[in-house]
C-alpha cells in the first residue's frame, strides 16, 4: 500500500469518525432539531434549558467516552495480540477485566459500596492487583504463551471468587452487578470526563512510542534481541500500557467486550500491514470509530427503549472474528 | 370501563375454575365463593369437600401454571377430585419457606408454628423468626436459589412455599415428592393484587379467618387512604434513578404506578405500557420529568442516600427541578421492612407517599420508609 492510499484511509477514518460524533450529538430518544443542536454547540441558544443540558452534558460526554474508550480498548487488543503473536488475544484475556469485575464485585455485593466513585476505585485497585502480578509474572516466566496461561489462570480465579460472592448475595445486588457488568458509555459525566481522557491519552502516546519495539516483536523474540530490542523491557512496557488503558476504561465503563479483540482484525484488514506504523493508528481510529456506532446503536432505531452496551458491541464483532477464523490462511501476520 | 373489567374478569376466572368439571360447577354457591377482585394470577374457588386454587402463569398469561387441591387433613379424600390438581392435605404442618417475606406473612397469621425451615435467614427482620431459629425450632435450609434438600427431607416438611422466577425451575427440591406452593404474588400490579394472596396462604395454614380479617383491614384502610387523597392538586412525580446506561421507569399499569396514582400524585410516567419497567435513557427521562415536584427513589444500601452521593453517580441530576427544591424522597430497602410489608401492607407505603405528597392530610404521620435525602 501505498503512501497516497493511506492517506485516503486516513482521511476516511477521520471524515468517518468525525461523521460518527456529529451523529452521536444530534441523534437520541429526544428529538431536537440538528439546528439547535449546533447552537447549543456554538452556545448561541436561547432556547429549551433542558435541550442545552441533554446535548452538553448527556450525549458530549457519552460520544467523548465511547471514543476514548474505543480508541484506548483497540490499541490494548492490537499490542496484546502482537505481544502473544496470538490473533485471539484480547484487554479481556490477561485477567486484567476480570481483576476489574472482581474489585467491584467485592465492592457492591460484599462491602454493600455502590456509589459511583467506589465502583470506579474498586475497579482500579482490582484491576491494578491483577495487573501487577502479571507484571510481576512477566518478569519470572520467560515464554509469552506461558503468561497468557497464567493471565487466563487469574481470571479464571477471579471469576470464581465472583460466583461466589454471586451465590450468596440477594437478587437486589446480583442485578446491581450485572447493570454494571453490562457496560456504559453514560456514566461518565462532564466532570469526570477529564480524568478519563488524561488516562487515556497517555496511555495512547506511550503506545504510539511503542512502533519500533512492536515491529521487532513480531520477527520473533530472537529477531528482536538481534535488532537491538530489550525483549524483556518491551514486554513490561507493553503489559503496563495495556493493563492501565484496560484498567481505567473498564472502571468508568464497566467490561466492555469485543471492541479490543475484533478492531485489530478491522484495522488489519483495511492496511492489509502488519507494520505498527500505520495499524496502530489505524487502529486506534477505527476503535473510536466502532465504540461511537455502538454507543449511538443503544438506542435502537425505531424504539425508545434502550439496549444494554454489552448486547451491541458482538453484534458487530461476532461476524467479524467468525470471517477471521473461517479464512484464518489468508491472514499471514503471524507467520 | 375498568369495573366493566374487573366483573368480565370475575367471568372468565369463575368459567375457569368450574369445580372438578361438572355441570353444576358455576353455581351461585361456587360464584359467591370464588371472592378475589385484584389478584390477577389467582383464584380460589371452594368446592365440596376441596378447595381448588389455581395460579396464571404471571409471564404468559394464557397458560395455568399450577392448580392446587386443598382438602383437610381429617377428611376423606373426594371421590371427584380433579384430576390435574396437585393434593395438598390442610392445615399444612411442616411448611418451608423460601422467602422473609412468606416467612413475614406466616408470623402475621399466627402460624410460625407450621414453618419448620427457612432460607438465607440475613434478610430475615422479625426478631421473633429470628429468635426461633436460634433456638432451633426453626432450621436454616441455605439459599433460596439452591437449598439443602437433604435437610428439608430430614425435617420431614410436606410443603414448600417459593417465589418462582421466569422459566426456572427449583432444582433437586422438584424430586422430593413434596408439592411446592409458586408464590407468584409478587408480579400482581395492583397492590391489594399482592395482600389478596394472603387468603391463599391463610388456607394453607389454616387461619382463614385470620387471612381474611388481615386483607380486608388492609383493604379497607388502603381504600380510605386513596379516598382521603382523591381530591387533592396532584403533585408531578418521577421515581427511581439511572442505573447502567438507562433508566428503569416503572411503567404505569405497574404496582407502583397504581400506588403513586392512588396516593394522589401525577406520575409523568404512566403512560408507558406494561407492568414491569422500561428503559429509557437518561435524556428522555430529563426531557419528560426534570421539572417534576417531586423525585422518590430507592436504594439498598447501608450509607444514607446524599445530594453529594447522587451527585456522584450522576452530575445532571442536578438539573432536576426536585433537586434544586429539595424535594428528593429515598427509601432504603436494606435497613427499612418495605419489602417484607409490600405485600401484607401496600396502605402503610401508601400513607408514607400521601404523607409526602399531600402532608395537610395525614397530620402528625411518621414516615416509615419514605424519607427526605440529606445533604
Amino acid at each position: 500500500m501505498n503512501k497516497v492510499r493511506f492517506f485516503w484511509l486516513y482521511a476516511a477514518l477521520a471524515a468517518a469518525l468525525l461523521s460518527l460524533c456529529c451523529i452521536g450529538l444530534m441523534r437520541g430518544s429526544v428529538q431536537i432539531p440538528l439546528r439547535d443542536v449546533a447552537r447549543i454547540l456554538t452556545g448561541s441558544f436561547d432556547g429549551r434549558e433542558a435541550w442545552r443540558h441533554i446535548v452538553l452534558e448527556s450525549r458530549l460526554p457519552q460520544t467523548l467516552t465511547a471514543l476514548l474508550a474505543g480508541a484506548a480498548l483497540a490499541v490494548s487488543g492490537l499490542m496484546l495480540q502482537t505481544l502473544f503473536k496470538n490473533p485471539l488475544a484480547g484487554p479481556s484475556i490477561l485477567g486484567i477485566s476480570d481483576g476489574a469485575n472482581l474489585g467491584v464485585a467485592v465492592a457492591m455485593i460484599w462491602l454493600g459500596a455502590a456509589s459511583y466513585l467506589s465502583t470506579i476505585l474498586a475497579a482500579l485497585i482490582g484491576a491494578g492487583v491483577v495487573l501487577l502480578l502479571i507484571l510481576w509474572f512477566s518478569r519470572r516466566v520467560r515464554g509469552s504463551v506461558m503468561l497468557l496461561i497464567i493471565g487466563l489462570m487469574l481470571g479464571y480465579l477471579a471469576s470464581s471468587v465472583i460466583s461466589i460472592l454471586n451465590y450468596h448475595a440477594s437478587a437486589d445486588k446480583v442485578h446491581q452487578y450485572v447493570m454494571w457488568g453490562m457496560g456504559d458509555f453514560s456514566g461518565v459525566s462532564i466532570a469526570k470526563l477529564p480524568w478519563l481522557a488524561g488516562f487515556v491519552l497517555a496511555g495512547l502516546g506511550a503506545s504510539l512510542l511503542m512502533v519500533k519495539p512492536l515491529n521487532a516483536l513480531l520477527l520473533g523474540d530472537a529477531y528482536a534481541a538481534n535488532l537491538g530490542v530489550n525483549v524483556r523491557r518491551t514486554r513490561f512496557l507493553v503489559l503496563a500500557c495495556t493493563g492501565v488503558l484496560t484498567a481505567v476504561v473498564t472502571a468508568f465503563c464497566g467490561p466492555i467486550s469485543f471492541i479490543g479483540l475484533v478492531v485489530p482484525h478491522i484495522a488489519r484488514m483495511l492496511t492489509g500491514t502488519d507494520n505498527h506504523r500505520h495499524l496502530l493508528p489505524v487502529t486506534l481510529l477505527s476503535g473510536a470509530c466502532i465504540a461511537t456506532l455502538c454507543s449511538i446503536l443503544t438506542v435502537w432505531p425505531g424504539s425508545n427503549s434502550l439496549l444494554p452496551l454489552s448486547a451491541i458491541t458482538p453484534i458487530i464483532g461476532a461476524p467479524v472474528i467468525i470471517y477471521v477464523i473461517v479464512n484464518r490462511r489468508n491472514f499471514h501476520y503471524f507467520q | 370501563m375498568g369495573r366493566l373489567k374487573t366483573y368480565l374478569l370475575l367471568l372468565f376466572l369463575l368459567v375457569l375454575c368450574g369445580c372438578g368439571g361438572r355441570p353444576h360447577g358455576a353455581d351461585p354457591a361456587v360464584a359467591a365463593a370464588d371472592s378475589l377482585h385484584f389478584a390477577r394470577n389467582l383464584s380460589i374457588a371452594y368446592c365440596d369437600g376441596y378447595t381448588s386454587v389455581r395460579i396464571r402463569d404471571p409471564w404468559d398469561t394464557l397458560r395455568q401454571r399450577q392448580h392446587y387441591v386443598l382438602v383437610d387433613r381429617d377428611a376423606p379424600l373426594p371421590a371427584d377430585l380433579p384430576a390435574d390438581g396437585l393434593l395438598i392435605r390442610t392445615p399444612v404442618e411442616r411448611a418451608v419457606i423460601y422467602t422473609s417475606v412468606h416467612t413475614a406473612i406466616a408470623e402475621q397469621l399466627g402460624a410460625l408454628d407450621r414453618v419448620v425451615g427457612v432460607c438465607e435467614p440475613e434478610y430475615i427482620t422479625s426478631q421473633v423468626v429470628l429468635d426461633r431459629i436460634a433456638a432451633g425450632r426453626i432450621t436454616d435450609v441455605g439459599l433460596s436459589t439452591a437449598p439443602n434438600t437433604e435437610r428439608i427431607v430430614d425435617l420431614g416438611s410436606n410443603l414448600i412455599i417459593a417465589s418462582p422466577f421466569e422459566n426456572s425451575g427449583y432444582g433437586s427440591a422438584e424430586k422430593l415428592g413434596i408439592p411446592i406452593v409458586e408464590a407468584a404474588d409478587y408480579m400482581e400490579n395492583h397492590p391489594l393484587g399482592r395482600t389478596e394472596w394472603v387468603l391463599f396462604y391463610g388456607l394453607l395454614f389454616g387461619a382463614r379467618d385470620e387471612a381474611e380479617a388481615a386483607f380486608a383491614q388492609t383493604r379497607d384502610r388502603y381504600f380510605a387512604l386513596r379516598a382521603l387523597a382523591a381530591d387533592a392538586p396532584r403533585p408531578t412525580v418521577v421515581l427511581e434513578r439511572k442505573y447502567g446506561n438507562s433508566w428503569a421507569v416503572p411503567g404505569g399499569k405497574s404496582y407502583i404506578g397504581t400506588l403513586h396514582a392512588d396516593a394522589g400524585a401525577d406520575y409523568l410516567f404512566r403512560d408507558v405500557p406494561g407492568t414491569n419497567s422500561t428503559h429509557l435513557s437518561f435524556e428522555e427521562v430529563y426531557d419528560r420529568a426534570g421539572e417534576a415536584e417531586f423525585w422518590l427513589l430507592k436504594y439498598g444500601d447501608r450509607t444514607p442516600m446524599t445530594y453529594a452521593r447522587l451527585a456522584g453517580e450522576y452530575d445532571p441530576y442536578s438539573h432536576f427541578r426536585a433537586w434544586r427544591e429539595r424535594r428528593i424522597f429515598a427509601c432504603n430497602t436494606l435497613t427499612s421492612t418495605y419489602y417484607d410489608d409490600i405485600t401484607l401492607h401496600p396502605d402503610w407505603v401508601l400513607e408514607d407517599l400521601i404523607a409526602l405528597y399531600h402532608p395537610d392530610l395525614l397530620p402528625g404521620h411518621v414516615q416509615r420508609y419514605y424519607f427526605p435525602v440529606d445533604e
